[in-house]
């Protein structure tokens, strides 16, 4: 007779525990109300088209003189940098005497279809940043860029460097065609003129498939076992469900400029191979020669980390810093370690290269 | 009347009472024991898996009171939760039958691998039953399950349709049905709609060849489920010989996950899958461009507007706006290089003299 690895009266009674946790803990999610996301106060100082500026109230009374402008991706929304209160790199960052500022893309609709990249860049990023610069009458001002906010960033930096002072990027994408990268690997195969010609404006849902299908089994499935088990704690379940909001809210992608960043970044890998051109407007690398912090994660399976280290062996600074993160793209803006160790990370190297 | 939360409440009381008494019964059957018959269960009638089954039923009386913020969550809670007690029930059947009989190790594993077979029947591709993509296979049909659901949005004709056209027997549907839609678009077009039976003959290629390629990916899925298996199946053995126990039914679950990525992980980075799934969605979007250019004949026919002519003219706005905004930045860009670089007194001036047009094209701001 073998040692069974588990009794069946132990699957039983799991069983029973499951279910009971799952009803009495559906109450708490039937009664969830509302769910709340982005806490810091702020105020819209500047918009266009679909795009609104924020311009977050500073938390200390002499905030650093030069503001740092957040430029997040076009795929899901900038709130995840402050999803509550106690999770928000925003906050820390204020708290840590930064002048904040944080763009907004919006939700393109059909209208915006032809909204190409050269207008995220050259257009939209480029207004906000002559509007913070006009109203603190600056020269430059500190960028960071998140994820595909990060590639935007250097595009932008290479292109415009005389108004960009010091230039922080995290979890961004610079080569698009490393070992191990997944989503580089399923994009090259599609078919993005006849995709971007069907659908007009990329569908949100489909993104979230893609980005579902990474991990599916976690994701999916694995993720809502671990939900019954914290169905009875309301804060728990309040901070599962912003979360899931951030997940979900999953804004449409304008057809042209989605069209042109498969392309030229994950099809062609023009960033680090050479002749990128945006609006007209040659791309080097070579060109972002201000100081630059890399903050990459290790687990990241969106953009794995080599292809962020890449910027180190590309860009023209010789002012290069790089911070290792032990998470996921998630994790990097949530956990408990991010906030404790990301904020004050930049903070002080800003600081640092302050005037 | 009691309101709703008062009903909710007794009505969950009743349900956890209910469910109490329904396992107790399972409880006393576990411990008694039924030798010869130590996998059927008494409450057999209520289906092939009876604990799924009550859980499926109850949820969906549950999810109408739920508020429309917590919708989509408690929808997914509750299909893993079937699929849990689906797992559950598969597993105490297994476990009870190593109880009652002196198996050896061999044996146990025979018998997992069999009950993984069992639940793997349903989504092994090729050839699984007529639903590949429900109950216990969730856990492993997941991709193509939820691709199945995205795509209904990209479509006029039902998601459902492709899993609709399987049958019991796929040698038998690929042979009757495949033979019967050949025979379809073999008929030349005839007559005044002449055309129009062309557009859907090439609508059925099209929409045979997007069926063609999620069969390929379940193709390729099916290798996952094999994989997770064998890995399952070789894990599960080694803690059994360790001599080795699970802390709990969510241990063995977690393997199972783990097994399931490792075997995912594998698959997705080799070179075939990223080529299969690209060439479904290529033949989703050649089918579903098809059947806009169906659509626009139709409207332009009713003199309706098409996307097309939304398109266009969306086009031009934007080329207009474009055109403008690079005038406007000219001008703003050099107001703003003397603004900056101009001593604080002289920057009022510097920006009154930015030109009305361009004071004009400044949005708006708002608060929050």
């Amino acid at each position: 007779m073998i040692n069974l690895p588990l009794q069946p009266d132990q699957v039983l009674k799991e069983a029973i525990e499951f279910n009971s946790k799952l009803t009495a803990g559906l109450t708490n999610l039937k009664d969830i109300g509302e769910v709340d996301v982005g806490t810091a106060p702020k105020e819209a100082v500047y918009s266009e088209d679909k795009l609104v500026l924020y311009h977050y109230k500073p938390a200390v009374d002499r905030p650093a003189k030069t503001p740092l402008l957040i430029v997040y991706a076009l795929v899901n929304r900038p709130y995840m940098t402050d999803l509550q209160e106690d999770r928000s790199i925003i906050r820390n960052l204020l708290e840590h005497g930064e002048d904040v500022y944080l763009i907004d893309w919006g939700y393109p609709d059909g209208a915006d279809r032809f909204l190409q990249l050269d207008d995220y860049i050259n257009r939209y990023i480029h207004h906000c940043v002559r509007h913070i610069r006009k109203a603190h009458g600056l020269r430059k001002i500190n960028l960071l860029g998140i994820c595909q906010g990060g590639t935007f960033s250097l595009c932008y930096t290479a292109i415009h460097p005389e108004r960009i002072a010091n230039l922080v990027t995290m979890v961004t994408p610079v080569d698009f065609q490393t070992p191990n990268n997944v989503l580089s690997d399923w994009a090259r195969g599609l078919d993005v003129d006849l995709l971007v010609d069907t659908v007009g404006n990329m569908p949100g849902e489909l993104l979230n498939w893609t980005f579902l299908s990474l991990k599916p089994f976690r994701l999916t499935s694995q993720k809502y076992a671990d939900l019954a088990d914290i169905l009875d704690d309301p804060v728990k379940l309040k901070n599962f469900m912003r979360m899931e909001k951030w997940i979900f809210d999953s804004p449409d992608q304008a057809g042209e400029a989605f069209r042109q960043f498969v392309r030229l970044f994950y099809q062609q890998n023009q960033l680090v191979t050479g002749g990128l051109e945006i609006g007209g407007h040659p791309v080097s690398l070579k060109q972002v020669t201000c100081p630059i912090l890399n903050i990459y994660a290790t687990y990241d399976h969106l953009v794995p980390p080599e292809s962020s280290k890449a910027l180190k062996r590309h860009a023209g600074t010789h002012d290069y810093t790089s911070i290792e993160f032990k998470g996921g793209h998630i994790g990097i803006y949530v956990s408990g370690k991010a906030q404790h160790d990301i904020p004050p990370a930049i903070a002080n190297w800003l600081q640092e290269r302050s005037d | 009347m009691a309101d709703f939360a008062d009903t909710s409440n007794a009505w969950t009381q009743a349900w956890l009472d209910m469910q109490k008494q329904y396992m107790d019964t399972w409880m006393k059957f576990s411990s008694q024991g039924l030798p010869g018959s130590p996998m059927t269960s008494p409450f057999a009638a209520a289906g092939a898996n009876p604990w799924a089954g009550a859980f499926e039923q109850w949820s969906r009386l549950f999810s109408q009171g739920m508020p429309v913020s917590a919708k989509d969550v408690s929808t997914r809670l509750f299909d893993l939760g079937k699929s849990y007690m689906d797992m559950s029930e598969r597993y105490w059947q297994l476990l009870r039958q190593g109880k009652e009989d002196a198996f050896s190790v061999t044996d146990w594993r025979s018998m997992l691998q069999q009950a993984c077979e069992q639940a793997g029947k349903g989504f092994g591709f090729p050839g699984g039953s007529t639903d590949p993509w429900s109950g216990f296979a969730t856990l492993w049909g997941l991709p193509v399950s939820n691709w199945q659901r995205m795509a209904c949005s990209f479509s006029p004709f039902p998601g459902e349709m492709e899993k609709a056209l399987r049958t019991d027997d796929q040698a038998a549907e690929s042979t009757v049905m495949t033979r019967a839609v050949r025979q379809f678009l073999s008929l030349p077009p005839v007559g005044y709609t002449r055309e129009w039976q062309e557009q859907q003959q090439v609508w059925t290629e099209l929409f045979l060849e997007y069926t063609r390629t999620v069969q390929a990916l379940g193709g390729v899925l099916g290798k996952v489920v094999q994989r997770a298996l064998d890995l399952f199946g070789k894990r599960m053995s080694e803690r059994i010989q360790n001599g080795e126990s699970f802390d709990g039914l969510r241990a063995i679950y977690n393997l199972w996950i783990d097994c399931g990525e490792e075997a995912y992980a594998e698959e997705v980075t080799a070179t075939e899958f990223p080529q299969v799934q690209a060439d479904m969605v290529n033949a989703l979007m050649r089918m579903k461009r098809h059947e806009q250019r169906m659509v626009e004949e139709v409207t332009t026919a009713l003199n309706m507007p098409t996307r097309t002519e939304m398109d266009t003219t969306h086009k031009r706005v934007y080329e207009l706006q474009r055109a403008l905004r690079r005038l406007q930045d000219t001008v703003e860009d050099a107001a703003e290089s003397v603004a900056v670089s101009a001593p604080p007194k002289a920057r009022k001036t510097a920006v009154k003299k930015t030109t009305t047009a361009a004071r004009r094209a400044r949005p708006k701001t708002r608060k929050e």
